[in-house]
């Protein structure tokens, strides 16, 4: 497994991790290194029947899950992570509230959403994955992929418009 | 607005959002050789202490057969009672230095039938006729 390609998909792995994490950063990052522990000691294996991509996704929703299964009453509250996710910013005072409210209200619109949902959502317009590969991560038909992904477009469109998100 | 615009926008709205939650995520992002090395060391840390448990207990196991091989009373001791009362740890030790001691007895001391092989060779002086 070349370190470089995994080191390039660092950033976007890491915000599959988060959003498999129900945003919460601290979680995100044990789910990242256990997935990358994994990689290391042989325990997953690339195969090359996908991307590397949608392999690395595919094993950081698992890892994500057996993390959830250990900690099944944070993951029942998401409104808490939604208040621990606004990061530290670079910029003046003013922007940086702006930018923080901003990311508040489309973490919550997200938070409405089912977990399917919400998977998909990420996978493709965060991601910027195809529906085959949203699905593959996933582990469900490009159907049923499908019938998530317009909902949930649908569905996160409205919330966002009705919380004031700027278009 | 046409039906086109109508089908694209909540695609649009939904997209600029999760990009920009995606630019701000991307600056939180710990960086990759930290997260790398972190995930390596444990690994070394437990092959360590494997290995470390594993050579410990293969040493117990090892004086674990010796000593039952070396206290388990022989077919005819079994039946009768010990004649001279003597320590088990003094009785293993008995028991693996003697054989030690012929083994190494025989393996550096010429064999007798040698030895008298070069006396018949070439016999001593004196005294024999």
């Amino acid at each position: 497994m070349p370190r470089e390609a995994l080191a390039s998909l660092h950033e976007a792995a890491y915000g599959w991790a988060l959003a498999c994490a129900g945003r919460r950063s601290s979680d995100a990052t044990d789910i990242l290194q256990d997935t990358y522990e994994r990689i290391l000691s042989g325990r997953a294996r690339f195969e090359g029947r996908s991307t590397l991509k949608t392999w690395l996704f595919g094993i950081i929703r698992l890892v994500a899950r057996e993390h959830a299964r250990r900690r099944v009453v944070q993951w029942l509250f998401p409104e808490r992570a939604a208040q621990s996710a606004v990061p530290p910013s670079a910029a003046s005072p003013e922007s940086a509230a702006a930018a923080a409210e901003q990311r508040r209200r489309i973490v919550a619109a997200l938070a409405e959403l089912s977990p399917r949902q919400r998977e998909v959502v990420h996978l493709v317009f965060y991601e910027d994955l195809t529906l085959e590969e949203a699905a593959l991560v996933m582990g469900v038909s490009v159907g049923s992929a499908r019938v998530h992904y317009d909902r949930g477009k649908r569905e996160m469109a409205i919330l966002l418009e009705r919380r004031g998100f700027e278009r | 607005m046409s039906q086109d615009d109508d089908r694209s926008a909540p695609d649009a709205r939904v997209r600029r959002a999760m990009h920009a939650l995606r630019d701000g995520d991307r600056q939180q992002a710990p960086p990759f050789d930290a997260m790398w090395r972190g995930a390596a060391a444990p690994r070394a840390k437990r092959r360590a202490t494997f290995s470390l448990a594993s050579a410990a207990a293969g040493v117990a196991a090892a004086a674990a057969i010796t000593m039952h091989f070396a206290t388990r009373p022989s077919m005819h001791q079994a039946a009768a009672p010990p004649a001279l009362s003597v320590a088990p740890t003094t009785r293993a030790l008995a028991r693996v230095l003697i054989p030690t001691e012929l083994a190494l007895e025989f393996l550096l001391e010429p064999p007798r039938s040698s030895v008298a092989l070069s006396f018949d060779d070439d016999p001593p002086r004196g005294g024999f006729r």
